[in-house]
Order: structure tokens, then sequence, then C-alpha cells
């Protein structure tokens, strides 16, 4: 079920999640740097309730990551991905996007949200479910929150003047990726990257898809780099 | 109301600020299955070297804990079953409904009597 949630522009949803780790460096003391510590910012910044367990049966669905009961502050993780650093975090920083992003629209009463139990039987709640591929605008908007919160601007760019001193040009980047090809060199690029800014909670390719929102890989076809 | 043992460990964990899967991975067991003690859903209590460690780790009273969990440790067990008046003498006790304070007199003066 989609949720018809405002148009939010990227500098928003950055600036939300900018916030976030103001946050969690006034509560810690000290400001985050990679790996983002994402569950520090849901229990300990946020206060809320984080569970690991099996979302897939207890919801029925098949394909479940994640799901948020929005009066319950309480974020579930389905227990498939314990061991899956990367796509954990990014799984928890998206549910945490929803949280920031979403749940005040419930409190201002624009947005309804669909209702689900926390256990077969249980009353049933405001709750976002999210589930693998899901491509409406609220998972859209959480994906990019959790992208900008993981993979702070400034500490991509530090760590990319570090490995090339600047953005890395790609020959024929658009065209490769339009064929379907895997590019290697952006993959090595995003591995040397993720190692020397500490990004050791992202996986390859959310680094690739910061790396070029960045502006940081670009078609070396275009020409001029600066 | 008494606090219940998996809201005491998520309790104690969030105050020192530690996450679940940090908590899990010092004591060596899953997220996934600290998380269902948190949560009460997991029907066997954990071991009583898993509430060790986390009473360890989460710097809490191992015998509360324990008590919490409606478990005897071993040791207390091992007495229990040595003595065949203990459970008597416990019943009892636990029916006159003494405090902490009358408890530690009676330790107090047993102690004294056993040194004469």
């Amino acid at each position: 079920m989609s949720t018809n949630v405002p148009f939010l522009s990227d500098v928003q949803i950055e600036s939300a999640a900018q916030e976030l780790l103001r946050r969690y460096a006034k509560w810690k003391g000290e400001a985050p740097r990679p790996p983002i510590p994402v569950d520090a910012l849901a229990e300990g910044v946020l206060g809320l309730t984080l569970e690991m367990g099996d979302l897939r049966t207890k919801l029925g669905k098949p394909d479940v990551l994640g799901a948020t009961w929005l009066d319950d502050a309480l974020v579930v993780i389905d227990s498939s991905l314990e061991g899956k650093e990367g796509r954990y975090c990014f799984t928890l920083s998206h549910e945490l996007g929803h949280w920031q992003l979403h749940r005040p629209l419930r409190e201002m009463d624009t947005v309804t949200f669909p209702l689900f139990s926390r256990e077969p039987g249980a009353k049933a709640t405001a709750a976002i479910v999210c589930r693998d591929g899901q491509r409406d605008p609220a998972e859209i908007q959480a994906d990019k929150f959790s992208a900008f919160l993981l993979m702070p601007a400034s500490d991509v760019r530090a760590a990319v003047k570090h490995v090339s001193g600047g953005p890395l040009a790609i020959g024929n980047l658009l065209a490769r990726k339009q064929a379907g090809e895997r590019i290697s060199e952006l993959r090595d690029f995003a591995s040397e990257v993720i190692a020397n800014g500490g990004f050791t909670n992202v996986s390859n390719q959310a680094m690739q898809i910061r790396l070029e929102t960045l502006k940081l890989v670009v078609d070396g076809a275009q020409g001029r780099l600066f | 109301m008494k606090e219940r043992f998996g809201e005491r460990l998520r309790r104690k964990r969030t105050e020192l600020k530690l996450g679940l899967r940090e908590t899990a991975t010092k004591v060596g067991i899953s997220p996934t299955y600290l998380s269902r003690i948190e949560t009460m859903e997991e029907k066997s209590q954990p071991a009583e070297d898993v509430i060790r460690k986390l009473a360890t780790l989460l710097n809490d009273d191992f015998d509360e804990l324990m008590t919490l969990a409606g478990r005897v440790s071993e040791d207390v067990e091992k007495v229990i079953k040595a003595d065949p008046t203990m459970p008597e003498f416990l019943r009892t006790v636990g029916e006159k409904n003494l405090s902490g304070a009358d408890l530690m007199k009676l330790l107090d003066a047993q102690q004294k009597k056993g040194k004469r």
C-alpha cells in the first residue's frame, strides 16, 4: 500500500539527516564519524525501541525488511539482515527516515498510514512496513535520508579528496551504464572511498550511488572535471 | 509494578548507551535472540552463563537478574538439594514477608552463631 506523502526536495531531506547527526553530537558529546552509529541514533538519540525479529512470518510478507510502528515508537528489523552490516544499517537508517520525515505528518493528521499488527492477533496500529524494492514516494524519501545519514557529504568529499584528489572521471560512464555494464572502475573507486573514509557499514552499491549524486564520479566523455 | 527481566535488561543497556547488536556481540549471542529475551518472546530463559555475562556487562546484580528471570543459580540449587530442611526454611522465611534488612540481620546472626 502506497503512502501519499508531500514532495520533499533533496536539500530538505539532507537537512533532516544532518539535524539528526547534530542531535547525536549533542547526546554523545562528539560529532559522529563514519561508520555512522545508526543503532545509537535509533535508541539513544531518538529513544526508539529497537527490536530484531521474524517480521516476515509475523506480517505474512516474504520480502519485508523493516517496519516502524509510529504510535509505539518501535522499529523492528527483520532477522534475515542479521550479520549483513550494510543492508542492516541501510534498512535501520531508512526506518529512521520514516520516523523523522513522515511521523510528523501523522501527528499533523495530514497523512493516513496503513494499520499493521505487531504480533498476530494484536491490535493493528499505524505503521510503515518496508518491503524490498518498494518504490513509492515515501520509500524513495526514506532511501535518500538513509544515504545522506550514513554517508554525509562532507565525509565522502574528504575521503574522495584523499583517495584521488578530486572527482574521478570514468570514460563513457553513462553509455556503459545504459548498456548494463558492470563498471569495475566505479566499484573499485567506491571500495577505496569506503576504506579510506571508514564507511564500513555501507554497501559498495550505496557508495557508488552517493558518489554519482555528489558528482564525485563523472562521465569522462563529458569533458572537463572542474 | 515490578520490572520484568527483559525490561530490566533493556533499561540497563540503554542507560549504558549499549546498542542491541553491540550487547549481543559482547555476550556471544545473536541480536535476534537478545531482542527476543528483551521482549520476553523467548519461552526458555537464557542460560545461567548468558545471564552472568549480561550482569557483568551491564554492571547489574547477577542474583537479582536470576530471580527476575525466574531462575535459581546452580550453587544455590546445590545448597537447597543438599539440605532437606532448606525448602521448608525458605518457605517459612518467605511467608514472614521479611524485608531485605531483616534478612541481612538473619544472615548476620547466623554468621555470628557459626563463629562461636
